[in-house]
C-alpha cells in the first residue's frame, strides 16, 4: 500500500531525512515517534507532496512520484495529485476554513475535486460527521468549536475523501489534556475499521494500545521499528532505550 | 445665500458626474487589481515582474501626469478618448495598483496551513484561491478597499483637467461667477460628505456580515 524508498529531503545544509525506507501494507497502523527535529513531521509533509523530496521514491496506492525535480509536464503534476489524493491528512493546527460551515468544510473537496454532486457530497458529510460524533454541528463555523471538535471535523474532512491512507501529524498536540481522548477515540476507531494509517505523535499510550508497527526515527533515519511490544519493553537500540527513558519520565 | 435654490441642481449634475466617474472607475481598479495581484503572486516570471512594475510604475508617478498622457498623449499619437472614457480609464488603472496591494496584503494574510489543508485535500491551486484564500482576503480587504473607493469620490475632481465636468469643477465655476465660495463650498463639501457616508457605513455592514467567526 506504502513504499517509501531512499526518502531524502535537505534544508539548506541540514539532512531532515537522511534515506528512509519504509513499506506498509493495507490496514496497517504505524506510529513514528521520536525527538523533535528528527524529521517525522517532514517525512509525512513528503508523502502528500506538501514538501518536494529531494531524492527518493514514494509509492501509496500504486501512484508513484520521484522526488529530486519539481513536476515539468502536465503528466507529473497530475501524477503528484493523483498521490495527493491517495493520502488524506489531518494537521496539528486543523486548518478548518474558517469561513465555510462545518458542512461546508467536509463537502466542498468532494465537489470541486471529485465533481460529487452536492446533495450526495452533503449526505456523505452528514454520515461523517455522524462518525466523528458531530452530527450537531453542522451548521455551525470552525470558530464556533472547540480544538477537540475541529480536529474531528478535520478528520471527517479528509475522509470524505475517500483516501486509501490516513496521515496524522501531531493531531493532538496542540489541544488541551481533555480534549485528546475524544480525538484519540476516533483515531482508534478507524484503526479498528482497518483504515491504512501513519500517525506521528507523542502520545505513546495510543502507539502502545493501537499501533501495529512502531518506527523510531532520530537524524532523519528509521533507527529502529517493530510491534509496540516489542519496541516499547524491549528496544534493541541504545538511542530508542534513551528516548523512552527520557518520555515516559516526563 | 438666498441664491442657493438655483444653484444646487446644477451642483447635483455635477456629483452625478462624480458618482459615475467614481463608480465606473472603482469599478475597473476592483477587477484591474485582481488581474495584477494574481499575475504578481501566481504566474510565470515575465508576466510576474510586468505586473510588478506596473504597480510600482503607476505608484511613483502623479495621477495628474498619468491623465494627461491617457487623454492628450493618446491623442496625439492618433487615439482620441473622450473625457470621460480616458478619466475612467486613468483614475481606474491608477486605483488598480493600489487594489492590487491591497488584495496582496490581504492574501499574504491568510494562513499558510489554509493553502496547505487544501491541497492535501486533492484541490488545484486555481481551486485553493477560488474557494479556500481569496474568500478570506476578501474580508481583510474590504476596509482598505472601502477608503480608497471614498478617496475615489474626492480625488476624481482632478479629471477637471482633462476637460471633464464634475462636482468640484461646478463649484469652482459657480463660486467664480457669483464669489460665494464660502456658501457654495460648504454645500459641495455636504454633497461630498452625503455620499461618501453611506458608502463607509453600506462597507461596515458587508463587513461584518463577512465575518462567521464569532470571536
Amino acid at each position: 500500500m506504502i513504499l517509501v524508498e531512499k526518502l531524502v529531503k535537505s534544508y539548506h545544509s541540514h539532512r531532515v531525512l537522511d534515506g528512509i525506507d519504509h513499506a506498509q501494507q493495507r490496514g496497517e497502523a504505524v506510529v513514528v515517534i521520536g525527538p523533535s527535529g528528527c524529521g517525522k513531521t517532514t517525512f509525512l509533509r513528503c508523502l502528500n507532496q506538501l514538501e518536494a523530496a529531494d531524492a527518493g521514491r514514494i509509492t501509496i496506492g500504486g501512484i508513484t512520484v520521484e522526488g529530486g525535480r519539481p513536476p515539468r509536464s502536465r503528466q507529473e503534476r497530475e501524477r503528484h495529485r493523483l498521490l495527493r489524493l491517495q493520502a488524506g491528512m489531518v494537521f496539528q493546527s486543523f486548518n478548518l476554513f474558517p469561513h465555510l460551515s462545518v458542512l461546508d468544510n467536509v463537502t466542498t473537496a468532494p465537489i470541486v475535486v471529485k465533481r460529487m454532486a452536492p446533495a450526495d457530497a452533503a449526505a456523505r458529510a452528514r454520515d461523517l460527521l455522524a462518525k466523528v460524533g458531530l452530527a450537531e454541528k453542522a451548521a455551525a463555523y470552525p470558530g464556533q468549536l472547540s480544538g477537540g471538535q475541529q480536529q474531528r471535523v478535520a478528520i471527517a474532512r479528509a475522509l470524505a475523501m475517500e483516501p486509501q491512507v490516513m496521515l496524522f501529524d501531531e493531531p493532538t498536540s496542540a489541544l488541551d489534556p481533555e480534549l485528546r481522548d475524544e480525538v484519540l477515540r476516533v483515531m482508534r476507531q478507524l484503526v479498528e475499521e482497518g483504515m491504512t494509517m501513519i500517525v506521528v505523535t507523542h502520545e505513546m499510550q495510543f502507539a502502545r494500545d493501537v499501533a501495529d508497527r512502531v518506527l523510531f526515527l532520530e537524524g532523519g533515519r528509521v533507527v529502529e521499528a517493530g510491534p509496540p511490544a516489542q519496541l516499547f519493553s524491549n528496544p534493541a537500540n541504545e538511542r530508542t532505550r534513551e528516548f523512552l527513558r527520557r518520555v515516559t519520565a516526563g | 445665500m438666498r441664491e442657493w435654490p438655483k444653484y444646487l441642481p446644477l451642483l447635483l449634475r455635477g456629483a452625478v458626474t462624480t458618482v459615475e466617474l467614481s463608480v465606473l472607475a472603482m469599478g475597473l481598479a476592483v477587477v484591474a487589481g485582481l488581474v495584477l495581484v494574481l499575475a504578481r503572486l501566481y504566474s510565470v516570471a515575465p508576466v510576474r515582474w510586468l505586473a510588478q512594475a506596473y504597480v510600482e510604475v503607476i505608484r511613483g508617478t502623479p495621477l495628474l501626469i498619468q491623465l494627461f498622457l491617457i487623454y492628450y498623449g493618446l491623442a496625439e499619437i492618433g487615439l482620441r478618448l473622450n473625457a470621460f472614457l480616458a478619466a475612467i480609464l486613468g483614475l481606474g488603472l491608477n486605483y488598480a495598483a493600489n487594489e492590487a496591494e491591497n488584495y496582496r496584503a490581504g492574501i499574504q494574510a491568510v494562513a499558510r496551513g489554509q493553502t496547505e489543508a487544501a491541497l492535501a485535500l486533492g484541490m488545484s491551486q486555481w481551486q485553493t484561491l477560488r474557494r479556500v484564500v481569496l474568500p478570506q482576503a476578501a474580508r481583510v480587504v474590504i476596509p482598505p478597499v472601502t477608503n480608497d473607493f471614498i478617496a475615489m469620490f474626492k480625488d476624481s475632481s482632478i479629471v477637471s483637467v482633462i476637460t471633464m465636468v464634475e462636482l468640484t469643477k461646478v463649484y469652482g465655476m459657480l463660486a467664480t461667477s457669483t464669489y460665494d465660495y464660502i456658501g457654495l463650498g460648504l454645500m459641495t463639501a455636504a454633497i461630498y460628505f452625503g455620499l461618501s457616508y453611506p458608502a463607509s457605513l453600506l462597507a461596515g455592514r458587508l463587513e461584518r456580515s463577512l465575518r462567521h467567526d464569532p470571536r
